[in-house]
């Protein structure tokens, strides 16, 4: 199986990640390497899959578990009081 | 005090008052401040909790210090994952198994160096620098637990605590000569562990004799309603039945391709074929088990780590933790920046393989590799059915060089060719020192049972371990060579 580098891409993308032109090159080279290790399983003969069978939901009390909330927050990579600052995301609004 | 002094010598010391809590600990520490330059095992030391009201039992652990692996929380300590990207973050609650082990009145002493985000078997994918195996500096003490494995093996502490996704507790005890432990899977909870690859995760203990791998897995257990994949076990204790004696008739399976050693080191087989022979000498009767999908066992892994590993590290956007970027133009370019600037190279090429495998069109090796999770899975089950546990060496290969990882990756992966299929299956596996290579280093022996039977695998394992004696060999001659050569 073949991969080029513009799948490479979109899935650099996909992956929010970002690669030099070189970092595509040798990654499409390891795709390519592991594409061709993984292609051996492709032959086994296996019954469906049925994982589905065996799920089953495991329920729990809905009580709120409240954390010290400066403990979080002293965490955030920047905060304004007790908000997380977050670049503006809605286009076309002044500040 | 002796440095490789076990978990019950200092309980029974500690019990008589020879010694104190603060002794241990102040003894420790000053072996830390010595050791830890060269090794590179802590990342964190820090001040225990001194908790002096646990039970005084044999399973206590007050004064008694243990490290953390970087992937598993303790409210208000590092809790980084060996990444660039959590390389600041601080755990804002406790894991269920660091309360567990508070209870046992266990003093936490520090965090360990480790892979990546858990993704390698060398430690050498660390945002803080490598490991080094205290049995020999020039190689790797094994991954990704390998902070946690390098720092028992030094006597830099008597116990840790590992995660495993696929071989990341048994392998570096096997190249330290230690004890470690992969549960049922859902047998300790996985509340405040870093998630890789959530189907196979589970914390083990990593400890220098079969009884102190006991006593921790006992502390580690119980239900937790926090983890829904936790079983509803109650908690047990694991050092009951650790009386040298082997059950009456037992039946141990050996897998061909161990008994063949086919890929395996030629020390590593003649090694393992001296302790099956003890086995038998104890009273076993061995059985050759042919598992016909275990072959397949590291591509499945390769598949579904990577798959899980995707999904798990896409929650890394800068935005309530870990770092972020400081040039980037709007909340999207933020993101890519942030991932792009502090993930590593390993964990970037997993993300990228994970989200092909998961992507439309491809979807074919995924869906392919759980259809054969559950063939792996069926065979052991068969297996079980006529043998009560089965063996194999833990490792195909001795401890890596510096390196070797990256030259040759495929033959890497190999070398977990006995482990993968466990965590694939879920079931139960423990890892005891196995024998020593002519140069001299260790070398992994492991037994593998069903599911739930870690009371059995810790009796047949001491009665083993008791009968061979690899456990009273420690590094400590070794590394005084290390001293006096930078002494020189």
């Amino acid at each position: 199986m073949d991969i080029q580098k513009e799948e490479v891409l979109k899935l650099a993308q996909l992956s929010m990640l970002r690669f030099s032109d070189q970092e595509l090159t040798t990654l499409t080279s390891d795709f390519k390497e592991f594409l061709g290790y993984v292609q051996e399983i492709m032959t086994v003969d296996s019954l469906p899959n049925s994982e589905s069978n065996r799920r089953f939901n495991v329920f729990r009390e809905d009580r709120a578990i409240t954390k010290d909330r400066e403990d979080i927050l002293s965490q955030a990579p920047a905060r304004s009081n007790d908000y997380f600052v977050v670049p503006k995301i809605l286009e076309g609004t002044e500040n | 005090m002796n440095p490789f002094a076990t978990i019950k010598e200092l309980n029974e010391q500690l019990k008589a008052k020879y010694i104190s809590p603060r002794e241990v600990i102040d003894f420790y520490t000053n072996r830390i401040n010595t050791y830890n330059n060269q090794f590179n095992a802590f990342t964190h030391t820090y001040e225990p909790d001194m908790i002096a009201s646990a039970k005084e039992n044999h399973l206590s652990l007050v004064g008694i210090p243990g490290i953390i692996k970087g992937n598993i929380a303790k409210r208000g300590k590092p809790h980084h994952a060996g990444s660039n990207m959590l390389k600041n973050h601080k755990a804002a609650y406790n894991a269920t198994i660091v309360d567990h082990l508070l209870e046992h009145g266990a003093p936490i002493i520090g965090t360990s160096n480790m892979d990546e985000f858990a993704m390698g078997s060398t430690g050498e994918y660390s945002a803080f620098g490598k490991t080094k195996n205290p049995w020999d500096v020039t190689r790797t003490p094994g991954g990704s637990s390998s902070g946690v494995s390098a720092a028992v093996a030094a006597g830099m502490v008597p116990w840790g605590i590992g995660t495993e996704t696929g071989g990341s507790v048994r392998q570096p005890a096997a190249f330290c000569n230690l004890v470690g432990l992969y549960p049922t899977y859902g047998l300790f909870s996985r509340y405040g562990l870093i998630a890789f690859g959530s189907s196979l995760d589970q914390a083990g203990p990593i400890t220098r004799t079969v009884y102190d791998n006991a006593v921790i897995a006992s502390a580690m257990s119980g239900h937790d309603p926090k983890d829904s994949t936790s079983l509803p076990e109650p908690k047990k204790d694991y050092t009951r039945k650790l009386d040298g004696v082997i059950p009456e008739g037992l039946k141990i399976g050996v897998l061909k391709e161990a008994l063949d050693g086919t890929g395996i080191d030629p020390q590593i087989h003649a090694a393992f074929k001296k302790s099956l022979h003890e086995l038998e000498r104890l009273g076993c009767t061995l059985k050759t088990v042919e598992h016909a999908t275990l072959k397949h066992g590291v591509t499945l892994y390769f598949i579904l780590s990577r798959a899980e590993a995707a999904s798990n590290l896409s929650r890394y956007d800068a935005t309530l933790y870990g770092s972020r970027a400081e040039n980037y133009t709007n909340l999207n370019d933020m993101i890519i920046e942030s991932r792009t600037k502090y993930f590593g190279k390993e964990v970037k090429r997993r993300i990228m393989m994970g989200n092909y495998v998961l992507s439309s069109g491809h979807r074919e090796f995924y869906d392919k590799a759980n259809a054969i999770r559950q063939m792996i899975r069926a065979e052991f089950d068969t297996a079980f059915m006529d043998v009560d546990l089965i063996v194999s060496p833990t490792t195909t290969t001795l401890p890596f060089k510096f390196g070797e990882a990256e030259a040759n990756p495929l033959a890497i992966y190999m070398s977990d060719y006995f482990s993968v299929p466990i965590c694939i299956a879920g079931l139960p596996s423990l890892s005891i020192p196995g024998g020593f290579s002519k140069e001299g280093l260790p070398i992994g022996f492991q037994f593998i049972g069903p599911r739930l039977s870690e009371e059995l695998l810790y009796q047949v394992a001491y009665a083993l371990e008791q009968q061979t004696g690899f456990h009273l060999r420690n590094a400590g001659e070794k590394m005084a060579s290390y001293s006096e050569k930078t002494a020189e």
